[in-house]
């Protein structure tokens, strides 16, 4: 359901694009937040999303569908003074 | 005599707030933290890098620290502003270090940008603590803006070069009543101690421990050094003279000639 841009997908399929952390991905249409953060392999408890500028609450991953051209991005603390 | 330090309505256990950054291995900073006593960490906020496995700073932070994420990467109040209200998000609590720097070579940062975030943050029930250059003017608007205490540089971010700012941060311990936490610079114990003799209420070290030879030990005496510095400003210390004054009576010295009667008779 996620391909990197240069993969390529079923010829036919409907695909939108989105724009995670500046890269562009091929995603299922209305896919949800909480699937992009799974298939990246990401631990929703430890991030925040934003999508098109606007936090996105941790209770709405489930729910919120993303739409082509979003552009997300998924921020982590890190080693900081 | 209790010495009690207080930040928002927090009582802080200790005055050496720890850096997280340029560790050479991220699993030194819990013990960094343990053995220091440390109790204030810091942290900054990055894109994740999808393309590989990261580690979560949030794994080596232990349980009892207060997280404070600073604003770097922000070169203006508005993009240190989203970048607070992420942190937030992130559910560690609403303290946030206000770093907003455009100057790639000394790291300076902006004191203009910084005030005006501080507004808009403490507004919205933020902990700011903004990271500055010492200057009295600037230090009561960030005060009169909400600010729980202002952290001006001791020299610039990474060079070790210690207090070199002394005198303008004396300026603030004097005039401004809300905590003052040297940041940036320290690169030796003494130089911690320094700023606590003088009156700060705290400081903030990263890199003299991340990068040393042993940051878990350094990190230790950094601890003990802010610990005596506080102590010794405490206790309240002597004055500085410019003539020398003796350690014991000028009276009473023992008899001379009989001193000399005793060499002669090969004594």
């Amino acid at each position: 359901m996620l391909s990197g841009k240069n993969s390529a997908h079923t010829g036919g399929d409907v695909v939108m694009k989105v724009y995670v952390n500046g890269k562009e991905f091929d995603l299922v249409p209305g896919a949800r937040i909480i699937e992009v953060l799974n298939n990246l392999n990401i631990n929703p408890d430890r991030v925040v999303v934003e999508r098109n500028g606007s936090i996105i609450d941790r209770k709405n991953y489930h729910n919120e569908q993303l739409k082509e051209g979003d552009n997300v991005e998924i921020i982590m603390f890190v080693g900081g003074g | 005599m209790n010495d009690i330090f207080i930040i928002g309505d927090k009582e802080i256990k200790s005055r050496l707030f720890i850096g997280t950054g340029k560790f050479p291995n991220n699993r030194l900073i819990p013990e960094a933290v343990r053995r220091s006593g440390a109790q204030v960490v810091t942290v900054a906020l990055r894109r994740v890098d999808i393309s590989s496995k990261q580690e979560n700073m949030l794994d080596f932070i232990p349980e009892d620290c207060i997280i404070m994420p600073n604003t770097s990467g922000a070169v203006n109040a508005e993009e240190a502003v989203r970048i607070a209200r992420i942190a937030r998000h992130l559910g560690c609590g609403n303290w946030v270090k206000i770093e907003i720097i455009s100057d790639t070579r000394y790291l300076m940062p902006d004191n203009y940008e910084t005030i005006k975030a501080t507004e808009i943050l403490a507004k919205e029930g933020f902990v700011v603590l903004p990271y500055v250059n010492p200057d009295l003017m600037d230090a009561r608007r960030l005060r009169d803006a909400g600010a729980a205490a202002i952290m001006p540089l001791g020299a610039p971010i990474g060079t070790n070069k210690g207090l070199k700012t002394k005198e303008l941060v004396q300026i603030l311990i004097e005039e401004i009543d809300i905590p003052i936490i040297v940041d940036a610079g320290l690169g030796k114990p003494s130089h911690a101690a320094e700023c606590m003799e003088i009156g700060a209420d705290a400081v903030l070290v990263n890199t003299a421990i991340a990068i040393s030879g042993d940051p878990v030990a350094m990190a230790e005496a950094f601890s003990l050094a802010v610990k005596a510095g506080r102590m010794a400003y405490i206790a309240g210390m002597a004055e500085e003279k410019n003539v020398a004054e003796a350690s014991s009576p000028l009276t009473g010295f023992l008899n001379k000639e009989a001193g000399e009667k005793c060499e002669n008779r090969g004594m």
